[in-house]
C-alpha cells in the first residue's frame, strides 16, 4: 500500500460521527485498564472488539493489515526477549545455557505482546476514525489550549509524510539503480543512511516552511480571535456510547483491584 | 496611505539572503533597488529567467522576506498601509494572501475542506460563512467533489489548485501567487486566470509571477525582473512587441506574438482575439503549413520498448489507472498529456518499475516490470521526477550525478569519467561541490537531467520537469532530449506545455481519469475537440489560430 494518505480514513459512518471526547476515552481509558491486567484471552476479545468496531466503520482491511505491519516488530520482538528476562513458573520447558524458559514465560511473553499490540488498537479506533478538526475540537473541549491541540494533530498529520518523505529517497534510489540487497543488512543499512538523512533534512525544512504556511495563512494573527467552523455536539447517542466506555472500563478495574480478576496470563480469574 | 488607491508601494527595496551556509561569505543580492506601486484592483504579472529574484519580490509582499528569511534588507515595502518590517507575516496575512511557489509545502492540514477553512477561521471569520467561502473557493478551482480527501493524497496539479483556493478563501486583498499556472492543466490554468479576473473587478490586487507569457498577457502590467532589478515595465502589449528582448532575457513571448512577428504584422498580436480581428486569412493559410508537424507519423516499427497491457491502479481505494493500453516504440518521442489528476506520474512509475501493475501487465525493452527489481530496470529507464526536490538526496552535486553509475558496476575511472561528462554537458563543473539543497530551482533541475545522464539509460521518462523553467533552461533541456533522440533513446514526457509537445513530440497520449482516451500524432489529437474538451485541455495556440482561421492544420 502507498502510505501517501493520513492515517485518517475518511468517511461518516456511526465511529466517524462519535463524540471525538468519547473515543479519546475509550483510548485513554482502554490502555490504562489493559495496563493492569495480563490475561491473554481478554487481551485477545479486545483486540477483535476493536476490529469488528473499526471494520463496522468502513476502516477497509487494507488499513488493519498496515496498523498489523506496524506493530510486526513488537509482536515478534516481545515473545522472543521476554522469556530471557523472565524466571517464573515452575514448568520448564527447556534451557538454553543460563536462559531458563517455562511455560508460564512463553503465555506471559504472548500476553505482553498481545497487550501492547491492544493499547496501540485502542488509539487506532480514535486516530482512523477522527479527522483533524474533530481532534482538535476534541481535546480543546476536554481542557487542552488549541495552540497545543492543533500542533498535536499536525503532527500527526505529519508521521505518514516522514514516511513518505523516507520512501521517496529510496524512490530515488532504486530510480537510479540500486537494488536493495536485503539479506545483506551492510549493504541494506548503507542505502538506509542518505535516505534516513535526507528525512531528517526534509523534516527539518518541512518544520520551517510549516511555520511559514501557518503564519502566512494569519496563524497568530494580533487582534484577531480565531473562530472555528465545526463545533462539537455532544448527542444522547454520545452520552450512552460515554456510560458504556466508562462503566465497562471501571468495572473491569475494580473486578482486577477486589477479585484479582484477568490478573493471570491464562484463567480469568 | 489607508484607503488610497496604492494598495502595495515598494520603495528602492533592496534585499540579500542569509548565506546558505554558515560563516560564508553571503550571496549576491536578490533584489537591486525594486521600485513598484500597485493600486486597488491592478494586476501586475512579473517574468524574469530563473534566478532573477521573482519569488524573492513575491515573499517580500508578504512580509516572508525578511522576517522568516533572515538576511539583509534595505528600502521600504508598504502593504494597505502597513510597513512589513514592523508588522509581523501572521498580521500581514489578514490583507496579504500568498500562494508559494512550492504547493505541497503550504499544505497542512488533513482534509481538503480544512485546508481551506484554516485561513478563515485564523482571521475570526464566523462559522457560517467559512462555510460558504469553502464552498465558493473550492468551487472556483474546481475540486469542490474532493472535500474529504486528505491534501496529501491529491496530484501535483490538485495540490496547486488546493493552495490557491486555501488562499482565496482568506478574500485578501493582495494577493500574491507565485507561478500560480505551473503545472496546472490548461483548464485549471483557466480558472486561474478568470478568477484573478474577477478579483480585481472587486479590488484585489493581484501580483503574479510567471513564466508563462500566455498568462502574463493578461495582466494591467508585465514587470520584467532581471538580476534583481526591474529590467522593463509597461501594459503587456509594450513589453511583449519587444520579442528579440525578451529573448535575450531568456523569455517567452505569447506564440501568436511569436507567429505575428514571423509575417511581419505590425502592431504584433497578443492574443488570438487580435488575430481574428485582423482576419488575414490568406497569409495565415501559409503559417497554418509552415506549422503543420512535420512530424506526424510514427515509428512503430520493431518490437516496441514499453508495452503497457491493460493496467490497472488503485490507491487505497483512489482509483488511479483503469485500463491503460499503450505501446511505444524505440526512439519514440510520446508526451503524455491529460487534466491534473488523471493518472499521468502513477502511469510512468509503472515504466521503471517503481509501481508494479495490480492488473494488466508493463514489459519495458522485453522483461515483465514483475519479473525484474526497480533498481535493475532503473539501468535502462532514467526517471526525472516531478518535483527536483524528490530527485535528490545526496550531500553534494557530484555525489548526486555518481549515485547512479555507481550502481552500473563500472571501473572507478568509468564512472569519474561519466560524471565528468554530465557535470560538463550540463555546466556544473564548477558547482560539483555544492550541496544541491543551497542551489536554485533550475540549477537543481539541471541536476536531475545530469543524474539520469550519467545512468546512460536507453529510455527516459520525464514528469514535467519543465515546469518552473525559463525559457533558456527549457531550451536546454529539449536540446538535450533532441540529442538523446539522436542516439535511439525513447522518450516520454509528461507535460502541460502543449506547445512543446507540438513542436517536439511524434506522438502524444491523452489520459483522462485513468484511461486513454486518444493517441496519435499532435497534429491529429489537436484537431479533435470534442475529445480535447472530454480531457480538459486545450490545442496550443498555433492551432487554434488555424481553427479560428478554419485552417485546420490535419487537412492538406
Amino acid at each position: 500500500m502507498s502510505l501517501s494518505t493520513s492515517i485518517y480514513v475518511p468517511g461518516d459512518s456511526w465511529l466517524h460521527r462519535i463524540d471525538p471526547r468519547v473515543k479519546l476515552a475509550f483510548a485513554v481509558g482502554g490502555m490504562v485498564t489493559l495496563l493492569s491486567l495480563g490475561n491473554l484471552p481478554l487481551f485477545v476479545a479486545f483486540l477483535a472488539v476493536c476490529h469488528v468496531v473499526l471494520l463496522s466503520a468502513g476502516v477497509p482491511v487494507g488499513r488493519l493489515a498496515w496498523a498489523w505491519r506496524l506493530m510486526l516488530p513488537v509482536t515478534f520482538l516481545i515473545p522472543i526477549l521476554w522469556p530471557v528476562f523472565s524466571t517464573v513458573g515452575a514448568s520448564v520447558l527447556f534451557e538454553l545455557g543460563p536462559v531458563t524458559v517455562t511455560a508460564l514465560d512463553v503465555w506471559q511473553a504472548l500476553a505482553m505482546a498481545a497487550r501492547v499490540d491492544a493499547m496501540a488498537f485502542a488509539f487506532f479506533v480514535w486516530l482512523f476514525t477522527t479527522d483533524q478538526t474533530s481532534m482538535i475540537m476534541g481535546l480543546v473541549g476536554l481542557g487542552v489550549p488549541y495552540q497545543w491541540g492543533l500542533m498535536m494533530a499536525i503532527a500527526l498529520r505529519y508521521v505518514p509524510t516522514l514516511y513518505e518523505s523516507f520512501q521517496r529517497v529510496m524512490d530515488a534510489q532504486r530510480a537510479r539503480g540500486l537494488v536493495i540487497a536485503r539479506w545483506n543488512p551492510v549493504r541494506a543499512g548503507r542505502a538506509y543512511v542518505p535516505a534516513l538523512v535526507a528525512m531528517l533534512i526534509g523534516s527539518l525544512r518541512a518544520a520551517e516552511r510549516l511555520a511559514w504556511a501557518m503564519e502566512a495563512r494569519a496563524f497568530g494573527a494580533a487582534g484577531r480571535e480565531r473562530t472555528v467552523r465545526r463545533q462539537l455536539h455532544f448527542r444522547p447517542v454520545d452520552g450512552v456510547a460515554a456510560a458504556i466506555v466508562i462503566l465497562g472500563f471501571t468495572a473491569v478495574i475494580v473486578a482486577r483491584v477486589l477479585f484479582g480478576f484477568g490478573q493471570q496470563p491464562l484463567s480469568l480469574f | 496611505m489607508r484607503g488610497s488607491p496604492t494598495l502595495i508601494h515598494v520603495e528602492d527595496l533592496h534585499y540579500t539572503y542569509p548565506p546558505p551556509i554558515p560563516d560564508q561569505q553571503s550571496p549576491a543580492p536578490a533584489l537591486r533597488g525594486i521600485d513598484l506601486d500597485i493600486e486597488r484592483g491592478e494586476f501586475v504579472a512579473v517574468m524574469g529567467p530563473t534566478g532573477a529574484g521573482k519569488t524573492t519580490l513575491s515573499l517580500s509582499l508578504s512580509g516572508l522576506v525578511p522576517h522568516a528569511t533572515g538576511g539583509v534588507i534595505r528600502g521600504d515595502v508598504w502593504v494597505d498601509g502597513r510597513n512589513t518590517k514592523r508588522c509581523s507575516v501572521a498580521d500581514l496575512a489578514t490583507v496579504v494572501g500568498h500562494v508559494f511557489q512550492d504547493s505541497e509545502s503550504q499544505l497542512f492540514n488533513m482534509s481538503v475542506e480544512d485546508e481551506a477553512a484554516f485561513g478563515p477561521e485564523s482571521l475570526g471569520v464566523p462559522a457560517d460563512k467559512i462555510e460558504r467561502r469553502i464552498d465558493w473557493a473550492l468551487g472556483v478551482v474546481g475540486l469542490e467533489g474532493l472535500r474529504q480527501r486528505s491534501p496529501a493524497t491529491l496530484s501535483g496539479g490538485q495540490q496547486r489548485r488546493l493552495a490557491i483556493a486555501s488562499v482565496l478563501a482568506m478574500r485578501p486583498s493582495v494577493l500574491v501567487m507565485d507561478e500560480p499556472t505551473a503545472g496546472l492543466d490548461p483548464l485549471g490554468r483557466q480558472a486561474v486566470l478568470s478568477v484573478i479576473t474577477d478579483l480585481r473587478r472587486q479590488g484585489t490586487a493581484v501580483v503574479m509571477t510567471t513564466q508563462d507569457p500566455d498568462a502574463a498577457a493578461f495582466a494591467d502590467r508585465l514587470v520584467v525582473l532581471e538580476a534583481g532589478e526591474i529590467a522593463l515595465a509597461g501594459a503587456p502589449r509594450e513589453v511583449f512587441s519587444q520579442v528579440e528582448r525578451m529573448h535575450n532575457f531568456g523569455l517567452d513571448v505569447p506564440q501568436v506574438t511569436e507567429i505575428g512577428r514571423a509575417l511581419g504584422w505590425d502592431p504584433l498580436p497578443l492574443t488570438l482575439d487580435d488575430v481574428d480581428r485582423r482576419g488575414t486569412t490568406e497569409r495565415l493559410r501559409e503559417t497554418g503549413r509552415a506549422n503543420r508537424d512535420p512530424k506526424s507519423s510514427s515509428n512503430l516499427s520493431g518490437s516496441p520498448s514499453i508495452h503497457v497491457d491493460g493496467l490497472w491502479h488503485n490507491y487505497d481505494g483512489i482509483q488511479a489507472l483503469s485500463g491503460v493500453d499503450c505501446v511505444v516504440g524505440h526512439g519514440d518521442f510520446v508526451a503524455l498529456i491529460g487534466a491534473n489528476g488523471s493518472g499521468k506520474t502513477t502511469l510512468v512509475k509503472h515504466i521503471n518499475g517503481l509501481l508494479l501493475p495490480q492488473k494488466g501487465r508493463v514489459v519495458v525493452l522485453g522483461d515483465d516490470t514483475r519479473s525484474v527489481p526497480a533498481g535493475v530496470l532503473a539501468r535502462c529507464v532514467g526517471y526525472v521526477f516531478q518535483n527536483p526536490d524528490h530527485q535528490i538526496f545526496a550531500p553534494s552535486v557530484r555525489e548526486e550525478v555518481a549515485f547512479g553509475p555507481r550502481n552500473l558496476a563500472l571501473s572507478a575511472g568509468d564512472v569519474e569519467a561519466r560524471v565528468n561528462a554530465a557535470l560538463k554537458t550540463f555546466d556544473l563543473g564548477d558547482r560539483a561541490a555544492t550541496p544541491p539543497a543551497t542551489l536554485g530551482y533550475g540549477v537543481r533541475r539541471l541536476v536531475t537531467l545530469a543524474s539520469v545522464h550519467a545512468m546512460r539509460p536507453d529510455i527516459v521518462v520525464l514528469d514535467e520537469a519543465t515546469v518552473g523553467l525559463d525559457r533558456r533552461l527549457e531550451h536546454r533541456l529539449m536540446t538535450w532530449i533532441e540529442k538523446l533522440r539522436a542516439r535511439g533513446v525513447t522518450v516520454v514526457m509528461i507535460t502541460h506545455d502543449m506547445r512543446l509537445v507540438a513542436e517536439h513530440a511524434e506522438r502524444c497520449v491523452v489520459l483522462q481519469a485513468g484511461r486513454v482516451l486518444a493517441n496519435g500524432a499532435p497534429a491529429d489529437v489537436f484537431a479533435d475537440d470534442s475529445m480535447l474538451d472530454a480531457a480538459g485541455l486545450a490545442a496550443p495556440p498555433v492551432f487554434e489560430l488555424g481553427r479560428r482561421q478554419e485552417l485546420r492544420p490535419n487537412e492538406s
